[in-house]
């Protein structure tokens, strides 16, 4: 956790805060108009195959986890082609990043199919 | 971003016809409808008793549900095609008239009123075995159609309560039977009706010149009136429409308000209206719900059967089902005709 603290206060050296904002912005949008439609194909598949829902939504989480990491990605390329000669460790710092997020997402995920889901269907 | 896009710019330029192109075929709308397996909701999640609550019910009670996707988009009807479990079909009747909110609206109704059903149904017939069970209703004529040409079209909602029409010589219809016998002389009529906030509101209606109508469908319910009601019930928000599982909930009520315990442990589920006189009613798209009990493992699965001659009687619906899907009916698909032979057979089993 130190050794990740310290690595953002590394990339807040390297690049400006409004650098960063720039590029993270540039990457959600794009990440989002791609994942839009493979939300909307996930969704009609549930709507067809309600009773396969528990697969599905898993299906779903392994989604988000793919446009959580695709961000990051796009983000650092972003940075990169901003700054190519960063002195910061980019990669390893949004794998880790991507990882904590993606965790919450799997938690957040198995609650809504476990405890949401049986709510709502009644 | 400007680095980002201008290093993406050649593949987001590729891609915006195609991504049109997706899109389109993920959103257009066309006017079908897919009925597709869904799932069992357990009926005690929807309705709750205040009563014999330290009662052990071993078994469950579950009405079945289906998806029914009206005006699917292209996407859905290709995906739909895939599974032989999925129905597609062309919207017909007032499926295609009505928009898929007020096609909602109707299904919230239905279930509403056939919860109320339910409810009479069940206290009545606990009544005669508890006498503590007491059930007081009252009659209520509901907006149930509205056709395209009604004046005030967005004003009037279903599920709204018809009160009275100023009739001709400013004789006051409150029994719409009478509205035909006394709306011959004028052009428009006042309507007045309560709306969902109890609200009174009048409405003028015309009769349209070619249907001779005036294009509200009406029609009557029985409604439970908790405050003179023995137990007190609570009914949970539903996302789930439609008046199928009227006989399913008929059953768990009653089953909360004996003391025996009807289900013996089993997974019991099945469709069917229930009529305020005990009797089933048929219900659509049966081929999905067989799938969904069976798909679900269920112990007893009740069926309407009124007519075994009549094709589209549902438990002949539901065999020819079996027979297509290499289901073996036997043991678990119960046909009924009423709350009654449900009983029966419940009581039966050992």
């Amino acid at each position: 956790m130190k050794h990740t603290n310290a690595t953002w206060k590394s990339l807040r050296e390297d690049y400006p805060s409004a650098e960063l904002f720039d590029g993270f912005v540039g990457a959600f949008l794009l990440s989002t108009v791609l994942f839009i439609p493979i939300m909307i194909i996930l969704i009609e598949l549930v709507s067809i195959y309600l009773y396969r829902l528990t697969f599905l939504s898993f299906m779903i989480i392994i989604a988000l986890f793919g446009y959580i990491a695709f961000i990051h990605f796009l983000w650092r390329k972003s940075l990169v082609l901003k700054k190519p000669e960063h002195n910061t460790n980019i990669l390893n710092l949004f794998l880790k990043t991507t990882i904590i997020i993606n965790s919450v997402v799997l938690v957040l995920g198995i609650l809504v199919i476990f405890v949401l889901i049986p709510i709502l269907f009644v | 971003m400007k680095e980002l896009f201008n290093h993406y710019s050649s593949a987001i330029i590729a891609m915006v016809l195609p991504y049109l192109f997706i899109m389109f075929v993920l959103l257009f709308p066309i006017p079908y409808l897919i009925n597709s397996p869904g799932g069992l909701t357990e009926v005690e999640d929807l309705i709750t008793i205040e009563y014999n609550l330290d009662k052990e019910i071993e078994g469950t009670i579950s009405t079945t549900y289906v998806v029914s996707i009206k005006r699917p988009t292209y996407f859905q009807f290709m995906l739909a095609t895939f599974s032989p479990y999925n129905n597609i079909s062309a919207l017909t009747g007032s499926n295609l008239t009505y928009t898929n909110q007020e096609i909602q609206a109707i299904s919230y109704l239905d279930k509403a009123t056939s919860v109320n059903a339910a409810v009479i149904v069940a206290f009545e017939k606990a009544s005669e075995i508890n006498t503590e069970v007491s059930i007081q209703y009252e009659r209520k004529v509901l907006v149930y159609g509205k056709a395209e040409y009604l004046d005030h079209y967005d004003e009037i909602n279903f599920g709204d309560e018809f009160v009275q029409i100023v009739g001709d010589s400013d004789y006051i219809i409150t029994d719409i039977s009478e509205a035909g016998t006394y709306t011959t002389q004028n052009l428009e009529y006042d309507w007045t009706f309560i709306d969902e906030d109890g609200e009174e509101y009048i409405v003028s209606l015309s009769k349209d010149e070619e249907e001779e109508k005036f294009g509200v469908t009406l029609k009557t319910y029985y409604i439970v009136d908790q405050e003179d009601t023995f137990p007190k019930y609570q009914e949970s928000n539903s996302s789930i429409g439609g008046p199928s599982g009227g006989l399913l909930q008929t059953l768990s009520i009653y089953n909360m308000l004996v003391n025996e315990d009807l289900t013996k442990g089993l997974k019991i589920a099945g469709t069917g209206t229930i009529n305020y006189d005990g009797s089933v009613g048929y219900i659509g798209a049966t081929e999905q719900k067989i799938l969904t009990a069976y798909l679900n493992h269920v112990d007893i699965f009740f069926i309407p059967n009124l007519d075994d001659e009549y094709y589209y009687d549902n438990y002949q619906e539901a065999l020819r089902a079996c027979e297509e899907h290499g289901i073996d009916p036997t043991g678990w698909l119960i046909p009924v005709a009423s709350f009654q032979d449900a009983l029966d057979y419940l009581e039966g089993l050992s």
